[in-house]
């Protein structure tokens, strides 16, 4: 039991550091005594109140504190939904209307919007000011905590509807996925430091936090500042002297423009855990190159089945050979399937065994990558609409097992899965999962916009930017013939305006107007002509 | 081309071409971050193209993130390390 094995490391390692970020550190001894109040508080004073176990909102960033708050949830019995500061208000009270969330934690101060009246809400909640709450000898009762297939945490992604949708991950998910990389990359207990690069509200996250936490290792957090900072973020992991990395490779890329980022300044490093957006082969390449002693994995799977599901060490030899890196290969607990998408569009709401296993490709042949196992989720929070699309039964040697369609095109070849691209128009910008639909969605509601079409920008054969191409309505009509400054002010108008409702990393960086929107002789909207293609 | 125009042309080009606004080469004092025109991906395709068109080495370190807030500064820098 993972809440088990998080919190004995409180009495065999108690003054061991479970998270440090910048000068805040915090012990496991700590960990589980405010926890442990915490959830007391959240039993009496949530749970109790409403009888319902209706998820909670921590709000944050990189504080102890949330590592307090995740753990002080599940004691009580809560699913937590992690929400990082950079996430623009009028978003967060959108997840709070579609979760249903009663109660909001927070280290930092809630904007005023956020304090809505229904809910609960504790803000500036600092470690000490939580024996306020309850008596420092406060202990939950074992039952209060969540069940093997109760929700442990629900992460938000963009959705292609134009509105972001929950993602539940069970404990048997999360269990099932700590176990694995525990298993396949042997942290060894209490001597391990872990990076933590990615906000909590990421779930490439859940792979450093619960890692670390489950061998009674450190989570060393560096933060947005000090990642767009590299002095500060230099000083900071050479302290750290942590021995997994985890990030995504964009991040690491970052790190290789500086010659400084060798194995002299991390002399401990093991292994660079990726997963978030395809690794490039000269990322792989300089960092093997650069950190002899470490091995690089690249992993692979969406937020529905945590955080990931397969990965792959790459070795020089593998560097070797030309095309794409793998991204994985067989897995132990979760299978990877290659399916006909058209076949499976026509099965999908069956149960019937023979009629998905008809779907079936051979080895090599490209098609959508279906997952099933323990680690996928049991769906989105509140949408059994958009969850049936997605998520069905894979049944086989009667054996019935959740599945979920990635929408991912790949392909098994010697043993290795490989990536190609998607079904979709949904698209990974600096690892973060963006539909492009939704900015589509969100632009359209804006008065001045008739309609829109959203593109990534490639350069150096990667996601760089967005391009927004904007038809505006009637009222502004003949504006495309107007001068570059006033478009590009406007530009910027419809930016400030998205970036009330769109994290940052949505947000399209260029604007250009257009009379119509291009179509195919389909009908479909014409994406290649918008690139110049 | 002298080296300080060849650097001012390839900065204001490679920046106008990032950022995505033609507002770099008539406000070469622009503040970049402030503006959100420039974030750490940013910063690394700029410091690619300074490698590749202008064969300059700039490691993220060797200077505060001051530096890079407008495009005159940046010019700046490198017709310094050039000397």
């Amino acid at each position: 039991m993972l809440l088990q094995q998080i919190d004995q490391w409180a009495k065999s390692a108690p003054l061991r550091l479970a998270h440090r970020y910048k000068e805040q550190v915090l012990t496991y001894a700590d960990l589980k005594t405010y926890s442990d109040v915490l959830a007391y508080w959240l039993f009496q004073k949530a749970t109790r109140n409403s009888g319902t176990k209706r998820p909670i909102i921590i709000y944050g960033h990189k504080e102890s504190e949330m590592l307090v708050f995740f753990l002080a949830c599940i004691k009580a019995g809560h699913p937590y939904i992690p929400i990082d500061k950079s996430i623009p208000t009028d978003r967060i009270l959108k997840i709070i209307e579609s979760s249903g969330a009663e109660l909001i934690l927070s280290p930092t101060t809630l904007p005023q919007k956020m304090k809505v009246k229904s809910l609960i809400y504790l803000d500036n909640l600092h470690l000490p000011a939580i024996f306020d709450l309850a008596p420092q000898n406060a202990k939950p009762q074992s039952e209060w905590q969540i069940g093997i297939d109760d929700v442990w945490y629900i992460i938000f992604t963009s959705g292609s509807t134009g509105e972001p949708k929950g993602v539940q991950i069970t404990q048997r998910s999360l269990e099932s996925f700590v176990a694995w990389v525990n298993r396949d990359y042997l942290p060894e207990q209490q001597k391990e430091i872990f990076l933590n690069q990615a906000p909590f509200s990421f779930d490439l996250s859940v792979l450093d936090l619960y890692m670390s936490l489950s061998n009674g290792g450190t989570l060393w957090s560096v933060d947005q500042e000090q990642i767009s900072n590299p002095k500060d973020l230099f000083y900071s992991l050479h302290e750290s002297q942590i021995s997994y990395w985890i990030s995504t490779p964009s991040f690491a890329e970052i790190c290789l423009m500086d010659p400084n980022f060798t194995e002299e300044l991390l002399p401990k490093l093991r292994y660079f855990l990726f997963c978030g957006e395809v690794l490039p082969n000269n990322v792989a390449l300089r960092l093997l190159e650069r950190f002899p002693q470490a091995k690089v994995i690249n992993l692979y799977g969406p937020t529905e089945c945590t955080v990931a599901v397969t990965g792959v060490n790459i070795t020089a030899e593998i560097l070797k050979r030309p095309g794409p890196l793998p991204v994985g290969q067989s897995s132990a607990d979760c299978q990877i399937l290659i399916c006909d998408p058209d076949a499976l569009d026509k099965v999908n709401s069956a149960v019937s065994s023979q009629e998905h296993l008809q779907s079936l490709l051979k080895p090599g042949e490209s098609g959508e990558i279906v997952i099933s196992g323990p680690n996928v989720s049991i769906g989105y929070l509140n949408h059994s609409e958009l969850t049936k699309r997605v998520f069905f039964k894979w049944t086989k040697n009667g054996i019935s097992q959740q599945a979920y369609r990635t929408g991912d095109i790949g392909y098994w070849l010697n043993g290795k899965l490989y990536y190609t691209g998607r079904r979709d128009f949904q698209i990974k910008l600096h690892g973060y999962r963006i539909e492009l639909g939704e900015i589509e969605e969100q632009l359209r509601k804006l008065p001045e916009v008739e309609n829109a079409v959203v593109i990534p920008i490639v350069r150096r054969n990667k996601n760089a930017a967005l391009q927004a191409f904007v038809k505006l309505s009637n009222n502004f009509k003949g504006f495309t013939k107007e001068p570059e400054s006033i478009k590009q002010e406007m530009g910027q108008q419809i930016r400030l305006k998205l970036g009330q409702i769109l994290p940052a990393y949505m947000l399209p960086q260029r604007y250009s107007f257009i009379e119509s929107i291009p179509l195919t002789m389909n009908g479909k909207v014409d994406r290649k002509a918008l690139q110049g293609g | 081309m002298s080296y300080q125009s060849a650097i001012r042309t390839t900065i204001l080009g490679a920046l106008t071409d990032i950022c995505g606004t033609d507002q770099i080469e008539s406000n070469p004092n622009l503040d970049l971050f402030a503006n959100n025109l420039l974030d750490s991906f940013g910063l690394v395709e700029l410091m690619l193209t300074i490698h590749e068109q202008l064969n300059i080495d700039i490691a993220p370190t060797e200077v505060d993130r001051e530096m890079w807030s407008t495009p005159e500064r940046i010019i700046q820098y490198l017709e310094g390390k050039m000397k």
